[in-house]
């Protein structure tokens, strides 16, 4: 069980006002291997949640473990943020240095990863994310398009070898080819074994990689489950101001028309078998 | 000495004619060759892959870059003429994706009354300039707030009352939601229909689809090129074309598409209630 939130209230510091809860009593479990997509307003405590999960916040009551090691003992913050790579909005204004492989070597040498080791470990991120040591790694991340810059951001949070993967809207700001290939390096990621946790606001992108979905409504959670079965109350996420993914959208409406079709599908591929079969159901009672 | 006055009515309220241009004299061109015009009243939508040099472009309808072959007038007014520089940045306003990068004052009135104090307007009229700007983009109950204060989506607005309030023909945005969660996107967009709507020319740079749709022309480039021009249905229903300028295709395409191979019979549409009608009849015909 890698991570785990026991009844999680955080205040940020300053406020006073009595409603002033970032996050207010949020209890969950994040399985081994998940792919869990979090999603909710601006405001609703996306990222102060995810702060918590590698100890760059503490809960002002409750308790974060993560694989048993509870964040509030300061020993366990260093070996926690090794387990738990951060991936911050816009990681790409975070690259710093000259070439490529030092960025990406930045994470592991403060980690104390001997130096003989660390080439390895460089070499080995970069291709997770696609890019070949040998072509990029000597330039200047500077000199790289957008959509590679975002990539050498992530390899350097991969070049500790987290077990978890947390990821503040990764997609923001791609072109629809920048977005699929970082939903391709995403799933391909999850499928190495990486326990992924997304912030987005794409539900889309959501509904395309999530296993289970988390909505956040002023620092509670508001429903958390299955990504078909969070969706499919596409009522009360319109009620909070969310949108579910279009097909279910699409579905519930041609339901309002009297089309009976299920409103789990998440993608067009779904949605239009869905369609298909409840049009011939439609033409077996006639 | 004076514009131009050669042209009737008909006037564009822009115009590029071969426009070439590129940063540096040993860089490929970021624009090469492009020619189009948009009417006074106008709302044309331009899109394209990172890349493809719509930022660049939406840099020269203002003169903040020139060409260097080539011609865009504004108001049939050269951007390339020196003389006309003051004139071309009041007739056409450029606003950024990043509002933090045009925001440059605290309190959100002395923000927006920035742009016609460097008019050197009378103090009166200012005022009166302000409160216009700030109610048309629905932030007047704001106007004294701190700006640091305020949502993302809430700060483009007060750039954007910061340009109007120059009182433009020409209202350019470049990526205007890029940065925005989908509240403050539909936010920006009821604003860019209002301020359409009250007759001024709208320009807006963008890869969300749900924008780009409402527009009454379509621009689509590809690596400097103009790659078609259209309306949103001619430019957003062809899925194959979309797909290789690496742009996303609308979901009624993808939908219709999907149901087509699956053998129901759907037009190709970009407008969802066509495509609800027609599966609900193909229901009942079998």
């Amino acid at each position: 069980m890698p991570v785990r939130f026991d009844q999680v209230t955080y205040v940020y510091p300053g406020s006073h006002a009595a409603g002033d809860l970032a996050l207010a009593g949020v209890t969950l479990e994040i399985a081994d291997g998940e792919f869990l997509g979090v999603i909710g307003h601006t405001g609703s405590g996306k990222s102060t949640l995810i702060q918590h999960i590698n100890g760059l916040l503490q809960p002002t009551s409750g308790r974060v473990t993560v694989d048993g090691l509870d964040l509030m003992d300061r020993s366990v913050r260093r070996e926690v943020r090794r387990r738990v790579g951060l991936v911050f909005q816009y990681p790409e204004h975070q690259l710093f240095a000259d070439t490529v492989s030092e960025d990406v070597a930045f994470g592991p040498r403060a980690l104390g990863v001997p130096a003989q080791d660390i080439e390895q470990c460089v070499i080995a991120a970069l291709e997770r994310v696609g890019l070949d040591f040998c072509e990029v790694g000597h330039r200047s991340p500077f000199e790289l398009s957008g959509g590679q810059m975002r990539r050498v951001a992530i390899a350097g949070v991969l070049a500790t070898q987290p077990g978890t993967l947390v990821m503040d809207e990764p997609m923001a700001g791609l072109d629809p080819a920048g977005r699929s290939a970082m939903r391709d390096l995403l799933r391909a990621l999850h499928q190495q074994g990486l326990t992924i946790v997304m912030v987005s606001h794409d539900m889309e992108d959501v509904a395309a990689l999530a296993d289970r979905v988390l909505v956040l409504r002023q620092g509670a959670v508001y429903a958390h489950g299955a990504t078909a079965e969070v969706f499919s109350r596409h009522a009360e996420l319109r009620e909070i101001g969310l949108g579910a993914p279009r097909p279910a959208r699409f579905a519930a409406r041609l339901t309002s028309l009297g089309l009976d079709v299920p409103d789990d599908a998440l993608t067009v591929e779904a949605l239009a078998d869905a369609i298909v079969r409840a049009c011939a159901d439609c033409g077996e009672v006639r | 000495m004076e514009p131009r006055a050669d042209t009737g009515p008909a006037r564009p309220a822009i115009s590029f004619r071969d426009v070439f241009f590129r940063y540096h004299d040993d860089d490929p061109h970021v624009l090469s060759g492009i020619t189009f015009d948009v009417a006074a009243g106008e709302h044309v939508a331009i899109v394209g892959a990172n890349g493809s040099g719509k930022s660049t472009l939406a840099k020269h309808i203002n003169g903040l870059l020139v060409p260097d072959s080539g011609t865009v007038t504004v108001g049939g007014v050269s951007t390339g003429d020196p003389h006309h520089t003051y004139q071309v940045r009041a007739s056409a306003g450029l606003v950024f994706q990043n509002p933090d990068d045009q925001v440059v004052t605290s309190i959100v009135r002395d923000d927006v009354a920035f742009g016609p104090e460097n008019l050197g307007l009378p103090a009166e009229e200012i005022v009166v300039r302000v409160e216009d700007a700030l109610r048309t983009v629905g932030m007047w109950n704001h106007a004294d707030d701190d700006v640091a204060a305020l949502s993302g989506g809430q700060r483009q607005r007060v750039a954007i009352a910061g340009i109007l309030a120059m009182r433009p023909d020409v209202l350019v945005l470049d990526e205007p939601g890029a940065m925005l969660d989908p509240r403050g996107r539909r936010g920006i967009r009821r604003v860019s229909r209002e301020l359409h709507a009250t007759g001024m020319t709208v320009v807006v740079i963008t890869q969300h689809m749900e924008e780009a749709v409402l527009a009454d022309r379509v621009i689509v480039l590809d690596r400097g090129h103009v790659a078609g021009i259209g309306t949103p249905a001619e430019i957003f229903t062809d899925a194959g074309r979309l797909r290789s300028l690496g742009l996303d295709v609308p979901f009624p395409v993808l939908l219709g598409e999907a149901l087509r191979s699956r053998g129901l019979d759907v037009p190709l549409t970009l407008d969802e209630t066509v495509l609800e009608e027609a599966i609900c009849r193909s229901a009942s015909i079998r």
